[in-house]
């Protein structure tokens, strides 16, 4: 069995997750804590990603990652190289994928926290980032750690945007799911099969840990004797 | 008069419109659910906003709509204790009493010594989910006086209670204020406590003051 297509997944899912958990905490708590004109509308683009077919978002990255597209001239112009089919690429594809479940999660977790506990925090003196940081964070712990694990377990499967950002460039680019196709087209169904069931165990492994996780009420316990 | 206030603002159902001062004592405002107690409380600590009228704390002023000033619940030291007391759930009970302490080292001392003086300093390490209504109602007493501050909003602290408990901690209520030499402003619908506990009440309905009488204890 090869094993590169296994290392290519974690480190394409590996290298999204940093910008999932940064930016999908972040936004998330943007969005749960301030109001304003057409945030709706500005929620809808942040969960399309999860509903339109994963190749619509692949050429969107495309558009933006391509020879003519504003970032892949800023990277040419930058590091004088192209980033499209490389494994940054497969990267940007895992993350844009997987990001509306990473954000939904925590946001939902965000909000679930009784806001009475944030105003005593305010009234005792507490500014928003100690707020969040103290009372926020550690009670949505878990809500987080589940939405993480369900985001990279999306990323780790990502197959339709991949493939055309990243192409299947062997030894570079041919991630577990790209393995999978290319296996089938050419026939050889024993390859393809042995992947598929990997991806399934490492997968339903991730789920029932996000299962877990989202249970766990954890925090509660730490200061109890 | 330490405190006064002077707040409007429209409701869904009537506007809220309430002038009153408070000095050291432990005023009573009185009067059924939803005629606009809690969010008076809020106001003046500074997590809702009024739309006009002012909150003046001696020659400070916290809130004044004609010139626009609105300070930050952060910087009134308006301590607020919650119907439910709002205890961090993932904090001990003596990370949630220092909570607002800005001086660590000092911090612990005090929280050492309020602790004491509430008997509540067996349940140092322990969660508040693990405690009782009357300890927890100490606990969240001790972590407001913490701070040092100004005022002390209480939201029908004693309504999730039975009734013995209520009374005795209605009296404990009452011996903190004098200890401590800190205005209180109660809220509740229960017209016994208002009386057992406050050294004036002030009547509301449907956002209003309707009646106010001072009591002798």
């Amino acid at each position: 069995m090869d094993y590169i297509p296994i290392i290519l997944s974690l480190q394409a899912a590996g290298m999204a997750s940093f910008f999932l958990i940064f930016f999908g905490i972040l936004i998330a708590k943007f969005m749960a804590e301030v109001d304003f004109f057409g945030k709706d509308i500005l929620d809808g683009f942040l969960i399309l990603p999860l509903v339109v077919p994963p190749v619509v978002v692949g050429f969107l990255l495309l558009v933006l990652f391509g020879k003519h597209g504003p970032i892949g001239i800023l990277f040419e112009t930058l590091f004088h190289t192209s980033i499209i089919f490389t494994i940054y690429a497969a990267s940007a594809a895992s993350f844009l994928v997987a990001f509306p479940l990473m954000y939904k999660s925590a946001r939902s977790a965000f909000e679930s926290v009784d806001e009475n506990l944030k105003d005593a925090a305010k009234t005792l003196g507490a500014g928003n980032w100690k707020i969040f940081f103290t009372i926020t964070l550690p009670l949505s712990f878990p809500g987080l750690v589940s939405g993480f694990i369900l985001a990279f377990a999306r990323a780790l499967g990502e197959f339709g945007a991949t493939i055309m950002v990243a192409g299947d460039i062997p030894g570079k680019t041919n991630t577990i799911p790209i393995q999978i196709f290319f296996a089938t087209e050419n026939g050889d169904l024993k390859s393809a099969a042995v992947y598929v069931l990997l991806i399934c165990i490492i997968n339903l492994f991730l789920i029932f840990l996000a299962n877990k996780w989202s249970k766990n009420k954890f925090v509660y316990r730490l200061t109890e004797k | 008069m330490i405190i006064r206030v002077s707040i409007f603002k429209k409701l869904n159902s009537f506007d809220l419109n309430l002038k009153f001062d408070i000095s050291n004592e432990i005023l009573v405002l009185f009067g059924p659910s939803g005629c606009g107690k809690t969010t008076t409380l809020k106001i003046i600590a500074g997590l809702k906003r009024a739309d006009g009228g002012f909150i003046k704390f001696k020659n400070k002023t916290f809130f004044d709509s004609d010139k626009k000033i609105f300070v930050s619940p952060q910087d009134r030291r308006f301590s607020m204790m919650f119907q439910d007391y709002a205890l961090f759930p993932h904090m001990s009970v003596y990370k949630n009493i220092v909570y607002g302490a800005k001086n660590s080292t000092d911090a612990s001392q005090k929280a050492d010594d309020l602790m004491e003086r509430f008997h509540i300093k067996h349940l140092k390490n322990t969660s508040p989910l693990k405690i009782s209504g009357g300890e927890k109602q100490r606990v969240a007493l001790a972590r407001a006086l913490m701070t040092n501050p100004n005022l002390i909003l209480l939201d029908e602290p004693l309504s999730a209670l039975d009734y013995d408990i209520r009374v005795r901690l209605g009296n404990e209520l009452r011996s903190f204020q004098k200890i401590f030499n800190i205005p209180f402003l109660l809220v509740t619908h229960d017209h016994e406590e208002a009386e057992r506990i406050g050294d004036r009440i002030l009547y509301i309905s449907s956002g209003k003051i309707v009646k106010e009488i001072s009591l002798k204890h």
